[in-house]
């Protein structure tokens, strides 16, 4: 089945999908974004129930596609990783679980190759996203404080989170060693922005608010775009990128909910998908013209898969912390960010507060780590724990390396028959070094603060949040997928928005980064019009 | 094998009465009951039953761990495992747990869920029993005066230019 043609078809309706889809939708094109799962309501989130813990860890909302198995997931092949991928599948993508941290990159972070001698400068910097990430802001709506000496001057538009007991000793604990330490960047709105309402302190932003205090695209983006005419097709699970016979592209092929194959024609194609989708479509693309995927003229798609290897340090207190009240999001600290090559390795991490847990996962955190006993003992140890941890994790800048990869698994396929993604991936030897280094320090912290004992993790095997790098932006053709404005080198038409276009992760949350790129790159779609495809 | 024999061996919930068991034993071997703190162990009835609802469809899949344990046993003692005393029962399942770690672990996960999702259990931690939403939950904003010396600090991101 064929459809009418589409000025604009994009591919996923996520962070970057939405932010691009709105950008877009100002020239008046005919847009549609089709989008492999459903909208979400308020009501399904795990925390209108009482078994809000286990759906948020263990079932419909967990973070994990291979431990949810929603018919609108697709598996993973992660055997050869010692890192899950968590995604969503839906509108509103990865933003729908995301704690919310909202991070920008730093000035260095795009100058690796050139202050640090290792992986690659990104074709822009800095100065080229600040209007992006400054428009995004006002879009996502961010709490902060401005002022932040770890960073160039940015705005922050609502209050920051609040410290409580869990951020209150923990800031104690690096004023005590002179460590930096900030209130965090944070999409959870502290007051009423736009339409959304203020956090109510929940304590389950990492499966969904149903207050819709916290930004997620469904919420922000998408009724602006849908507004201004841009269509979402939902339930729609694209297979691959058709091409004309002159190489460009002329549409995608998808399968509907009711499994019908459709091929939806279109003037140009913006993925969206992220780190592992994105390279998914592109590899299962093949046709003549383009017998290793589309856009693989370099090899490169797929390539260089960075995910950011996570600590997780938590300290048991002997006073009641906030435990599972308030937002994930509370203060972070940059102090061991930049590089300082006498530490064991280079680039950096930051160490972001995660307040606490509440009685299944504190369970769970003992049991597994030892700390909470099976039988004897069970009720005393976990008393100890139960609403008396806190701590970090650290997120550790992961660098680009050609081996760590998303391949197709041609073994292994959704429900529509489409080859699943393979992950292989290992921790690379700076990465251990940073994690140990982190987990070193941080528990410095926790003992400065007060803490009686320190559980450390490396890495969090299910923290495969940050999906980046597979299909890199750059200016040489033979050392990238696409231009510095997001335009495939191959086909003129082909324009991805997404965590793939990562040339280096740096040590932050990604999302800021990806919305502000897709929102620079439609921007360059817009003025280049009249030559886009030249 | 009569009907009247098959009622005896399965179970209302349709778990085999000898499965019922062993995951009841299991249950109060990681949770066990309190009396000082007046706590229900998770073999606690309603708590296995909110168990078995949990397991739903992977209820068969217990049978992978009842067939272990009974294997084991045999094995070592030449005695089913309802057979065996009490101290050879928790040797055996602290052999389980090391030899099969990613079974039991979820088997714990799907226990402590239940158990800590227990009204009873937690109004002992001082825990309301209820959804997060709508109600949400009170946060001090904390001191915010610990900023002060992070505020003189000068910028200390590096420079590009």
């Amino acid at each position: 089945m064929a459809t009418d043609i589409v000025d604009v078809l994009i591919v996923g309706a996520g962070a970057s999908g939405a932010a691009a889809a709105w950008s877009l939708a100002d020239t008046r094109m005919r847009i549609v974004c089709l989008e492999q799962g459903d909208w979400v309501k308020p009501t399904d989130y795990p925390s209108n129930g009482e078994d809000w813990e286990s759906r948020a860890g263990y079932g419909d909302f967990a973070i994990n596609p291979n431990r949810r198995k929603l018919d609108v997931d697709y598996p993973i092949n992660e055997d050869n990783s010692p890192i899950s991928v968590a995604n969503f599948n839906g509108v509103g993508g990865g933003t729908i679980l995301y704690a919310g941290h909202f991070p920008r990159f730093h000035p260095s972070d795009f100058r690796v190759k050139s202050l640090d001698g290792i992986a690659d400068d990104w074709p822009i910097n800095y100065q080229t996203l600040e209007p992006y990430y400054d428009e995004n802001d006002r879009i996502m709506g961010v709490s902060g404080l401005a002022g932040d000496p770890a960073y160039p001057a940015k705005p922050a538009l609502m209050p920051p989170v609040p410290l409580g007991q869990s951020g209150e000793t923990l800031a104690r604990g690096f004023n005590s060693l002179g460590w930096h330490w900030w209130p965090s960047d944070s999409t959870v709105a502290t007051q009423p922005y736009d339409g959304r309402d203020q956090c109510i302190n929940l304590g389950a932003c990492l499966s969904g608010c149903a207050q819709g205090a916290k930004a997620s695209t469904d919420i922000t983006y998408w009724p602006k775009a849908i507004r201004s005419g841009v269509e979402v097709r939902t339930r729609c699970r694209v297979k691959e990128i058709t091409v004309h016979d002159n190489g460009m592209a002329s549409g995608v092929t998808y399968f509907d909910r009711d499994g019908r194959e459709i091929h939806q024609r279109a003037e140009v194609v913006i993925l969206a998908c992220n780190g592992v989708g994105t390279p998914r479509i592109l590899l299962n693309s093949r046709s003549k013209q383009h017998p290793d995927g589309l856009a693989n003229s370099s090899g490169l798609v797929g390539r260089n898969l960075m995910f950011h290897p996570y600590a997780s340090i938590q300290g048991i207190f002997k006073d009641p912390m906030d435990g599972c009240h308030g937002p994930s999001n509370c203060i972070w600290s940059q102090e061991f960010y930049e590089s300082d090559p006498s530490r064991g390795f280079l680039r950096g991490f930051t160490y972001e507060i995660s307040r606490g847990r509440g009685p299944v996962s504190t369970a769970l955190q003992g049991m597994s780590s030892g700390h909470i006993p099976w039988g004897e003992g069970h009720h005393q140890a976990f008393r100890k724990m139960i609403d008396r941890t806190t701590g970090m994790v650290a997120i550790c800048e992961d660098l680009p390396e050609a081996h760590n990869t998303v391949r197709l698994d041609l073994a292994l396929t959704d429900s529509n028959g489409i080859p699943a993604p393979k992950i292989d991936y290992t921790i690379s030897k700076n990465s251990q070094a940073m994690l140990d280094f982190s987990i070193s320090k941080a528990s410095e912290v926790l003992r400065a603060a007060g803490a009686l004992d320190v559980i450390a993790t490396a890495p969090i095997s299910i923290g495969g949040w940050h999906l980046m790098g597979t299909a890199r932006m750059g200016i040489d053709p033979d050392n990238s997928v696409v231009n510095e404005w997001g335009r495939s080198h191959d086909v003129k038409n082909l324009f991805i928005v997404d965590g793939s276009l990562f040339v280096t992760s740096a040590g932050v949350n990604p999302t800021r980064t990806i919305q502000a790129l897709a929102l620079y790159i439609a921007d360059n779609i817009k003025k280049r019009l009249d030559t886009l495809f030249d | 094998m009569t009907d009247s024999t098959q009622n005896d061996l399965i179970s209302s919930d349709g778990l085999p009465a000898a499965h019922k068991h062993c995951l009841k034993w299991i249950a109060g071997q990681m949770i066990p009951a309190s009396t000082d703190l007046q706590l229900p162990g998770a073999d606690d009835a309603q708590i296995i039953t909110r168990i078995m609802q949990r397991l739903g469809k992977q209820l068969s899949a217990f049978a992978e761990i009842y067939d272990w344990l009974e294997q084991a046993s045999l094995e070592k003692f030449e005695l089913t495992f309802s057979e065996i005393n009490d101290a050879c029962s928790r040797a055996l399942l602290a052999d389980f747990r090391r030899q099969k770690a990613p079974l039991a672990g979820a088997l714990m996960v799907t226990i402590a869920s239940c158990y800590y999702e227990d009204e009873r259990v937690l109004k002992s931690i001082k825990h309301e029993a209820r959804p997060p939403f709508p109600l949400g939950h009170k946060l001090d904003q904390g001191d915010w005066s610990l900023l002060d010396p992070v505020k003189r600090r000068p910028a200390f991101y590096r420079k590009t230019d």
